[in-house]
């Protein structure tokens, strides 16, 4: 449309309600002239491309059932902002002592949707500091240790930020990367951080000096932390794979915040810590003085792990039982667009969306755009009767309310007299003034108004509908657009190429975790767990955000679907991000493993030891940071934090607790095979821990 | 612009023409033009100071200006849209005109009916028009018929500042008249601003109902004759307030085309 007509333009809604006594419908004339008066400043608008009205079209579509309300559809210039600087500046100027104006469309909801995540964005890093500050003080029983999470958090953040703005030098960024980038950013620092300070803690209370806890912390929890960031980021880069520039942008944005977080965590803390020595430990508030050490060989976590193992056929049974009913509502999962619903029912342009939706007759404002591009000249014969035949095959489809085009002057016109009239557009006004509107060149748009709701399977069925029609001969080119054909379009690749990128993460992840492990088995049950954990995420999203359990509580309105949008983000970010904990895990069992010639129950009961209640801590942590987010009011960060918090509930609980201790049990000797070959690439090229291994003796 | 338009900006003229006396006068009211599936409305606002008027109105949501300075027998026809302001020297659209529609063949007839209505204080006479004048429409010799309604304020007080009006008026010369309207279908151009003329000493429009047809046997006619245009304008305001000067310019920044 751009292009071959020459239309660059999104529509802006101006919903007219009467604001006074008296203006009781839109037929009065105070009531037009209250209108007119509105729109006045918007025809000396440079950003303005057109107005339409009620009152300048005739169309009794853009009247309200009452007649109190009607519409204007302002079409803006999109420019290189996409129009936004253009919706500002229209919404500072519009106004009326008369009406209530409200802006809408689908303009509107974007800007509204930005304005919200920034009001979110900026009331999450907020809450997660305030929380994430107590919490810290609590897990290290030491202010000067829970600062430091925060300091590279902050950092981190402040850096991210800085390379998504430079980013947008080169290209465009989208509107839910800041969140992402926030989140991902913040609860990734922050649980790096407590991987390390952790660790260098535990090496100061081994009696170590601190250049040798330093050194031995980045060795080990440096390591294991470097892997996570390349698991994470590995998964979020496969994002590239789709060619949506969307998911290229969130794989960007994605890959920032990891690599910012794992960068300052690695370049910052440990300089920090270097400079603090043993002072990590001051300031020890009185009530949190006394603390267990994790490297007792007796503690909780280590029993629990002999639970585990004892019974590991009953717990592996109950924990896969609980995880597939987690995942039972995903067969009933729909993937749909997201709309104004994902607004709180506060904001302007989800208001007009549903006051359009109740009080209108139709929907005027996203209709299938049909662009037409002809062998020959656009007026000649053979092009028109072509026309002709197309649009009134359109316009006999089911579900089709109107057609506006070329050849939908008026029903008594038949092919003969609109060629006369194409022909002849000097003489014939009307034929003029459509050309004008509706061709440019060879290129002709046909305008198709449905019944059906333009997000719904209806609407796409029309658009398959229109391209299986047989082109004309005389006909070079039919594209077919507008908003049920981008969603159509958009799902159709989502489901070629998404099991593309679920494939390489799946790949990547798998070669990572040799890399740090040495076994085959292992990183096939950490893939398949990791799936099972997904689909039991999913599950819970279907029943949350579909079909609306707890939407009082969280404060959203049921979606009736789930954007495929958030799926893949889900998917990218939460493959990455779980294995975190079942890697950091197994690192320790391995470790120990190494340690004691392979010694299966006692390396997993102190690796379990070892590494549970940081793991946990870290889950804690990250878990406030996403449901800070998770707590926004749109609903497309609200389903990312949430789905990312769940994932992280899951694995820290589910899967580190239960599924890994009973299956590494069950699996004995096979856990940490591998075959010769790769086993000298796994020695040549480990990521695993390094440690002495005279400890565990 | 078409020349449906072109018709109502002939309707819009038929109001202005007798203000012209020095002082402001600005009318405010829509237009409507109905043809086929495609009938567009706009509001109507017409400035006028002394030999200089201004109109703005609304073609299928886009925004549009006519601008014209009488004296130095010029219009400016801006578009909003695109920024471009094409001025053009009425003397050469009129001399285009005369030579495909030569005035001695218009027939025209404005005659009183008796009935009447009001604008705000003003008492407007309704008058038959009827016009009708050789055109071709393509390559058929056909004859362009006007026929309607005008609704005309004769004594009022707005009138007494009409002197300026009647003497360009009275000039031989006078035309008024949009340049691609004329282009093609200059039949109806000249017969427009005939009828302009014609009705100028008479008074102020206040409102007009008219339609355009062809008589003729070729294909073109027949068409003309099934998708007529219906052409109207109605005003609801009229205001003497004095009118800022920049008004009557062309908006900084926009590209000028002189044609």
């Amino acid at each position: 449309m751009r292009d071959n007509l020459g239309r660059d333009e999104t529509p802006v809604i101006l919903l007219f309600s009467p604001n006074v006594a008296g203006l009781d419908h839109v037929d009065m004339l105070a009531y037009r002239q209250a209108v007119e008066a509105a729109l006045l400043p918007l025809f000396s608008n440079a950003h303005v491309n057109s107005v339409f009205t009620y009152y300048s079209t005739g169309n009794a579509k853009l009247k309200s059932h009452d007649d109190r309300m009607t519409y204007a559809i302002v079409n803006l210039k999109r420019g290189e902002d996409e129009g936004v600087a253009a919706y500002r500046q229209l919404r500072e100027s519009i106004a009326s002592d008369q009406l209530q104006i409200k802006l809408g469309g689908e303009l509107a909801v974007y800007v509204d949707v930005r304005e919200q995540l920034d009001r979110d964005l900026k009331r999450a890093e907020l809450i997660s500091f305030i929380l994430l500050a107590v919490l810290l003080v609590w897990v290290f029983r030491s202010a000067v240790a829970a600062m430091l999470p925060l300091v590279v958090g902050a950092v981190t953040i402040l850096s991210s930020t800085g390379w998504l703005k430079m980013a947008t030098n080169f290209t465009d960024i989208n509107v839910y990367a800041p969140n992402v980038v926030s989140m991902l950013g913040l609860g990734l620092a922050v649980d790096y951080s407590l991987f390390m300070v952790s660790r260098f803690r535990e090496e100061l209370a081994l009696g170590h000096l601190v250049d040798r806890a330093l050194r031995t912390t980045m060795l080990t929890a440096g390591r294991t932390l470097m892997f996570s960031g390349l698991t994470v980021a590995a998964s979020l880069f496969c994002l590239f794979l789709l060619p949506q520039r969307f998911f290229h942008n969130m794989g960007l944005a994605g890959g920032i915040s990891v690599a910012s977080a794992m960068f300052v965590t690695i370049l910052l803390l440990p300089a920090m810590l270097f400079l603090l020595g043993k002072r990590v430990n001051k300031w020890v508030p009185p009530f949190l003085a006394k603390q267990s050490s994790i490297l007792s060989e007796e503690g909780r976590w280590y029993q629990f792990s002999h639970f585990v193992m004892r019974n590991a056929r009953v717990v592996l049974a109950l924990s896969l039982a609980v995880l597939l009913v987690m995942g039972l509502p995903v067969s009933g999962m729909k993937v749909g667009p997201a709309d104004s619903r994902s607004l709180p029912v506060s904001a302007e342009s989800r208001q007009v969306q549903e006051t359009l939706q109740k009080e209108f007759a139709a929907n005027e404002l996203t209709p299938i755009m049909v662009v037409v591009r002809t062998k020959g000249e656009l007026a000649s014969a053979e092009s028109l009767s072509a026309l002709y035949r197309l649009t009134h095959e359109i316009k006999d489809l089911s579900g089709v309310t109107r057609v506006a085009g070329l050849m939908s002057l008026d029903n008594s016109l038949g092919l003969s007299d609109y060629q006369l009239l194409y022909q002849n557009p000097g003489q014939f006004p009307q034929a003029s003034g459509a050309l004008a509107e509706f061709g440019r060149g060879q290129s002709t748009l046909i305008t198709v108004h449905i019944k059906p709701d333009s997000t719904s399977a209806e609407a796409r069925e029309l658009v398959t509908g229109i391209r299986a029609l047989p082109l004309p001969p005389a006909l070079a080119e039919m594209q077919v657009g507008g908003f049920s054909a981008f969603h159509l379009d958009y799902l159709t690749s989502l489901r070629s190429e998404v099991p593309k990128v679920f494939i390489a993460i799946v790949i990547v992840i798998f070669v990572l975790l040799f890399l740090m492990l040495g076994s085959i088995l292992v990183p096939i049950k950490v893939v398949l767990t990791n799936l099972l954990s997904l689909s039991a995420t999913y599950g819970v999203l279907v029943w949350i955000i579909q079909e609306g359990h707890l939407s009082g509580l969280l404060g959203f309105t049921p979606q009736g679907a789930l954007d495929g949008t958030i799926l893949v983000l889900i998917f990218a970010s939460a493959f990455g991000l779980s294995i975190d904990y079942e890697v950091f895990l197994l690192s320790r069992v391995k470790e120990v493993c190494d340690a004691t010639k392979g010694d299966n129950v006692k390396s997993v009961s102190i690796g379990m030891q070892r590494s549970g209640p940081i793991i946990t801590n870290a889950a804690l942590l990250i878990g406030v940071v996403l449901g800070a987010f998770a707590m926004g009011e749109v609903v497309f960060i609200k389903a990312i934090g949430l789905g990312l918090l769940l994932s992280v509930i899951v694995d820290a609980t589910l899967v580190r607790m239960l599924l890994v201790p009973s299956t590494l049990r069950l699996l004995g000797w096979l856990n940490w095979w591998a075959p010769r070959p790769l086993m000298r690439i796994y020695q040549r090229l480990s990521l695993s821990e390094q440690e002495n291994e005279e400890k565990y003796r | 612009m078409t020349a449906k338009k072109g018709m109502l900006v002939f309707l819009a003229m038929l109001n202005l023409w007798p203000s012209f006396s020095g002082a402001d006068l600005t009318l405010t009211g829509h237009s409507m033009a109905g043809t086929a599936n495609m009938p567009m409305s706009s509001q109507e606002k017409i400035w006028i100071r002394k030999t200089t008027l201004r109109r703005d109105f609304v073609d299928r949501g886009r925004a549009y200006t006519h601008l014209y300075d009488l004296a130095q027998r010029q219009a400016a026809i801006i578009d909003h849209m695109t920024r471009v302001a094409e001025v053009h020297d009425l003397s050469a659209v009129q001399a285009a005109t005369e030579v495909s529609a030569p005035l001695k063949n218009l027939k025209m007839t404005l005659e009183k009916t008796g009935n009447s209505k009001s604008l705000k204080h003003w008492k407007c006479e309704e008058h038959t028009l009827t016009a009708s004048m050789p055109a071709r429409l393509g390559n058929e010799e056909t004859v362009f018929h006007l026929k309607g309604q005008l609704w005309v304020a004769g004594k009022v007080k707005e009138l007494t500042e009409i002197r300026e009006l009647t003497k360009i008026a009275k000039k031989p010369d006078f035309f008024l008249g949009i340049p691609a309207v004329a282009k093609v279908s200059p039949a109806q151009s000249a017969a427009l601003s005939e009828v302009v003329r014609k009705l100028a000493p008479k008074g102020l429009l206040c409102a007009g109902e008219i339609e355009t047809s062809y008589e003729g046997n070729g294909p073109m006619a027949n068409l003309a004759r099934r998708i007529p245009a219906r052409l109207s304008i109605t005003f609801q305001d009229f205001s003497r307030e004095p009118i800022a000067q920049d008004v009557f310019s062309i908006p900084a920044g926009y590209q000028l085309v002189r044609k």
